[in-house]
């Protein structure tokens, strides 16, 4: 039993803050999870979740940093569209006249290691999407290094490689083989790759893919990377798609896979999904790294500092009780997701 | 540079996927599909027959090397139209895909290899027009004889042309996404490189009637190219081993110079698209 509650007293019992308000307290509902106990556990380290096994391959040692930012930096012209002239571009390196250019990004240094869940928050124009960019690999950086040791499955662009004229089907292999995967590998996925979609990409399969409504097309594109057996996941803003019960599911899945211990890195503006699924939070303001700690104080700087006084911090008691509400919620979901494991291995 | 190569071999089975993808695109939405394949180089060709064959008639043995001037002329436009078309169409090779190239963390030569490959796989898909007028020539009219160990100078002449087209397309693919104008300035050159290519008429003319040009010509990979696909059925003229040669050392100084310009303009183009 961890200090928080006990403070609390025993539950069912209503129990006073400072500010006269009352305080937070687990409560059993009729719908809750096999195995809730909040009597007499409280944090995730109370019911001691047992590893879940995963198909991954993970080839660096344990304990390793999976991804090592190194004094990164990356600049970009101010104007759109430039008149370049060829002589100047290839021989850039030797010529340094002057240009109107600035620093999306400069002097990042960070390392993230295996499973942990990295949330990026910053405001528009922060370089949060560049740093994922980077880190996917897509975009090179201009000073520094990004080094990614393991592979990477990008929710970023997620209809990017659908080509309309073909049928979904052909899409499914196509993409997979895109990011790496074997065609017997993707033989033997393909079944839950369609399951996880929904029963209408069923029935669409063999029709041509522009015919599919977009969000069945980006259900799709989520369902085919989720599948790839990546370590890492980098996810741009791409969590919400579809309607709420595919949102739930691809929550579901998302979780599913930090369960397995892989690391994911989360872009997002929805301050509920980014205290949902991660652990630390990274925020940049400016190009630069100006936070790197515990996903809820990080949240709550960037909110003061993006609303100044529009945003009223939480008295430390509030933080504490939300913060074992998001615990009781996250140990709820994974009850559920262990009870969900169970009856699909029994069949 | 090794390292590049080795990611681009790494990612083979990538590329094949990306190879298949291009020509089931092409083929998925006409009905004709293959057929266009086969009609356009023969439009072409009609084109040319009736304007360099026709009209401009020259009974000289020596403007096609000896041989029917439409099989003369055939055997220099499809290789011409794998070269033409993996060039124009690598200008675009990384724009038209920017949701992939922006999503996917390949090497991006990919994008240009997989184009000079589809566009070549759609050459050998062609070449059986030009069997046909081989055979009609040989059995059907009887006016030249077909040396079947010669098919084997093929081989060079595929992979000379391949490497050609994509050290060229590692050019054309980063410097058109940054410049805009790039590819008029590239159309120019190629209408300009048709004719110093010898498909319409043969070096032999050309030595004769412009000496200096055919020095220039030398240096046109495709020359060599081409006489390689001829010597099949050329009765008898030599070998131009010269061109030959400079085929191979001016194909392999395309890929270098292509690989050095791609990796020093990928950040940029990266940021651009």
């Amino acid at each position: 039993m961890s200090d928080d509650t006990t403070q609390l007293g025993p539950i069912g019992e209503p129990v006073m803050g400072e500010n006269g308000k009352l305080r937070w307290r687990p409560e059993r509902r009729k719908n809750d999870p096999p195995g809730y106990d909040p009597e007499h556990k409280s944090t995730m380290a109370d019911y001691g979740f047992p590893p879940v096994p995963s198909t991954v391959e993970w080839k660096t040692d344990p304990g390793r940093p999976v991804i090592e930012v190194d004094n990164l930096g990356i600049e970009f012209l101010r104007g759109r569209k430039r008149n370049l002239s060829l002589r100047e571009i290839i021989f850039r390196g030797g010529s340094a006249h002057e240009k109107d250019t600035f620093w999306a990004l400069r002097n990042l240094n960070f390392t993230v290691g295996r499973g942990e869940a990295v949330g990026l928050v910053g405001g528009n124009g922060g370089g949060k999407s560049t740093l994922l960019k980077m880190i996917a690999g897509t975009l090179l950086p201009d000073e520094g290094k990004a080094t990614v040791r393991e592979g990477v499955a990008p929710l970023i662009e997620l209809t990017g490689g659908f080509i309309g004229e073909l049928s979904a089907r052909e899409n499914v292999y196509l993409t997979a083989g895109l990011h790496g995967m074997a065609r017997e590998e993707i033989d033997a996925r393909f079944d839950d790759i369609v399951d996880f979609a929904g029963p209408q990409v069923r029935a669409g399969l063999d029709v041509p893919f522009r015919h599919f409504s977009s969000g069945m097309q980006v259900r799709l594109g989520f369902s085919v990377i989720t599948c790839l057996d990546e370590p890492i996941i980098l996810v741009d803003e791409v969590l919400a798609v579809g309607d709420a019960a595919f949102r739930e599911k691809c929550y579901n899945r998302m979780e599913n896979l930090l369960d397995q211990g892989r690391t994911l890195f989360l872009v997002s503006h929805s301050s509920a999904d980014l205290l949902r699924f991660c652990t630390r939070g990274l925020y940049l303001n400016g190009g630069e790294l100006v936070g790197d700690g515990p996903m809820d104080e990080i949240m709550d700087r960037y909110m003061s500092d993006l609303l100044g006084d529009g945003h009223q911090l939480p008295t430390p008691e509030e933080a504490v009780d939300r913060r074992l509400a998001r615990e009781d919620a996250q140990i709820k979901r994974r009850l559920k997701r262990e009870a969900d494991r169970a009856s699909a291995v029994s069949g | 540079m090794a390292v590049r190569l080795r990611r681009i071999v790494e990612h083979r089975k990538v590329l094949w996927t990306l190879v298949k993808r291009d020509l089931r695109v092409r083929y998925a939405r006409s009905v004709l599909g293959y057929l266009w394949t086969l009609i356009d180089p023969l439009a072409m060709a009609l084109i040319y027959w009736f304007v360099f064959g026709v009209i401009y008639h020259t009974n000289s043995e020596t403007r096609s090397d000896g041989a029917p001037f439409v099989l003369f002329l055939v055997a220099g436009l499809l290789p011409w139209n794998w070269f033409n078309a993996s060039i124009t169409e690598s200008a675009r090779a990384l724009s038209s895909e920017r949701l992939l190239v922006r999503s996917t963390n390949l090497p991006r030569e990919l994008w240009v290899i997989r184009l000079v490959i589809a566009k070549g796989i759609e050459f050998l898909m062609s070449l059986p027009i030009l069997f046909a007028f081989m055979l009609w020539f040989r059995y059907g009219a009887g006016q030249i004889s077909i040396h079947p160990e010669r098919f084997l100078y093929w081989i060079p002449a595929l992979l000379i042309e391949f490497v050609l087209c994509v050290g060229m397309g590692f050019v054309m693919a980063p410097v058109t996404a940054l410049v805009d104008d790039f590819v008029r300035l590239v159309r120019i050159a190629l209408r300009m490189l048709f004719y110093l290519t010898p498909i319409v008429y043969s070096s032999q003319i050309l030595a004769d009637r412009a000496p200096w040009a055919k020095h220039i010509q030398q240096f046109n990979p495709l020359t060599g190219v081409n006489d390689m696909f001829r010597q099949v059925f050329i009765p008898h003229q030599a070998p131009d081993y010269h061109a030959w040669i400079l085929a191979v050392v001016v194909s392999c100084l395309w890929v270098v110079f292509g690989m050095w310009v791609f990796k020093k303009l990928e950040p940029s183009v990266l940021k651009e698209i």
